[in-house]
């Protein structure tokens, strides 16, 4: 039958007609098409990939290394990374850590690597991955002695010490180890100032941060966990930068989890209720209160002088130490800077970092 | 009477308690500073402690060891006011520090 296209009515009648036909056209071509591809199955290059993995992973669980490996610079991957493979160590399945892709590696995201892969080898489960495919992120690895300690094997032992003093030296232990905070401190002193000294304020902040690991990072009791300290020399810019993890619960959960009798039991809501004039006031507007003496002046109506986690901030107040960093729980905090976020992502832990300069305070031992 | 802590204790001053590592403020006091004090005591001597020449005091080193004199009742507030008298050069904050960790001990 011809088509009338004389009149407006029959026109639209037409073009409504069309405009259907074309969409159900359409439709049908995608259709076709997700059934083509289902047919197919995956491309070529997914699936040499997959099949790159699964040679060389082989019964290990592979988990994806974020390319920027940096605590700092990328909080929450980090912490995507060290909760999938934390979830592997507790259930004790072999990991396979996808490292190819890294291109930016700090020695914050070393430290984690290093305390990961000691953990796994401590417990008997098998830890391995492939290398960076970036020339500067392998260099990096390589100098922490990262690719030199895959080969060793490690026993549960109160105390571990990987690297060297040419890149990044890392330690771990349970207990407060103030002679070796020292001599991490004298060699620190060597490069930054070229003759021995002593930095008082910096030694604090080891001695307030092994102190707390020793007595709040477990919930099941005093000693259980390690801390782990890596400290990175740089003598062209004559800076020692340090990073101090442990993989307890956190300052936020640890004190929540206080039972009632402890001083701290029912702080932190307390703390909270304080905030009378902010009511979004969260867990990172606490901690920059904790840093100011609030918690004890809470909990015992007294303030507490540069006590516990204070301490660190008075060192940094005082110019003994620069650059303060802490990721807690939810929270993380650029203290130099007054930046305090929260995060949507949760640490179970703590990592800090710091660095000490020709700027910072000191004390040589030939002063009288 | 002169107590020199860096000398005559540790250049390394650790933690709180003995069981948490090596030269604690439990250790000082009871090792160090009891048998100093009732020296002076029985000298009728003030003890002045050089808080200089370590590496650095934990809080939890200066609380225990100076806080516990307190708590365990063997000096009152009183008697570590007249009797001790603190130096520090390198860490002037140190003997305002520790005057308040006493007398924190004092009230509880």
């Amino acid at each position: 039958m011809k088509k009338c296209f004389s009149n407006r009515k029959s026109r639209q009648f037409y073009e409504r007609r069309a405009a259907k036909q074309l969409k159900r056209r359409l439709l049908s071509r995608e259709r076709r098409k997700r059934v083509r591809r289902v047919a197919m199955g995956p491309a070529s290059n997914a699936l040499t990939r997959r099949r790159i993995l699964a040679d060389r992973s082989g019964k290990h669980t592979p988990v994806l290394a974020p390319a920027v490996f940096s605590f700092i610079k990328n909080t929450p991957e980090m912490i995507v990374f060290i909760e999938k493979v934390d979830t592997l160590w507790r259930k004790r399945r072999p990991v396979w850590i996808i490292l190819r892709d890294v291109e930016e590696i700090d020695y914050g995201g070393i430290l984690v690597l290093l305390s990961v892969m000691i953990r796994f080898k401590a417990r008997g489960v098998k830890f391995n991955g492939d290398w960076p495919l970036s020339q500067v992120a392998r260099d990096t690895l390589a100098s922490s002695g990262f690719f030199t300690s895959l080969g060793l094997s490690f026993n549960d032992r109160d105390h571990y010490k990987v690297g060297s003093l040419k890149g990044i030296l890392t330690h771990a232990h349970r207990n407060v180890e103030a002679e070796l905070t020292d001599r991490v401190l004298g060699k620190a002193a060597q490069i930054i100032w070229g003759k021995p000294a002593r930095c008082q304020g910096a030694q604090r902040v080891f001695l307030e941060l092994m102190q707390n690991t020793n007595n709040h990072a477990s919930l099941a009791g005093r000693g259980e966990k390690h801390w782990w300290l890596a400290a990175h020399h740089d003598s062209n810019k004559h800076t020692v930068s340090f990073a101090f993890v442990d993989y307890g619960v956190g300052v936020f959960k640890s004190l929540r989890s206080k039972q009632a009798g402890d001083k701290f039991f029912g702080v932190l809501e307390k703390m909270l209720i304080g905030f009378r004039d902010n009511l979004s006031a969260s867990d990172a507007d606490v901690l920059k209160k904790i840093l100011e003496g609030e918690l004890h002046r809470t909990a015992s109506r007294k303030y507490y002088r540069g006590k516990g986690l204070p301490g660190i901030k008075e060192a940094l107040d005082r110019g003994w130490i620069a650059n303060l960093h802490i990721i807690t729980n939810k929270v993380r905090a650029d203290v130099a800077r007054g930046s305090f976020e929260l995060m949507t992502r949760n640490f179970e832990g703590t990592f800090l970092h710091w660095e000490i300069s020709t700027k910072n305070l000191h004390c040589f031992d030939d002063e009288p | 009477m002169n107590l020199k802590v860096a000398k005559e204790f540790s250049r390394t001053p650790g933690p709180r308690a003995r069981d948490e590592g090596d030269f604690s403020g439990q250790q000082f006091r009871e090792e160090c500073l009891i048998p100093k004090i009732n020296a002076a005591k029985q000298l009728g001597e003030q003890l002045i402690i050089e808080l200089d020449g370590t590496a650095g005091y934990g809080t939890s080193f200066l609380e225990e060891a100076f806080g516990g004199l307190i708590r365990d009742k063997l000096l009152t507030l009183e008697e570590a006011d007249k009797l001790l008298h603190f130096l520090s050069k390198e860490e002037d904050y140190l003997p305002g520090d520790i005057r308040e960790y006493m007398r924190d001990a004092a009230q509880r």
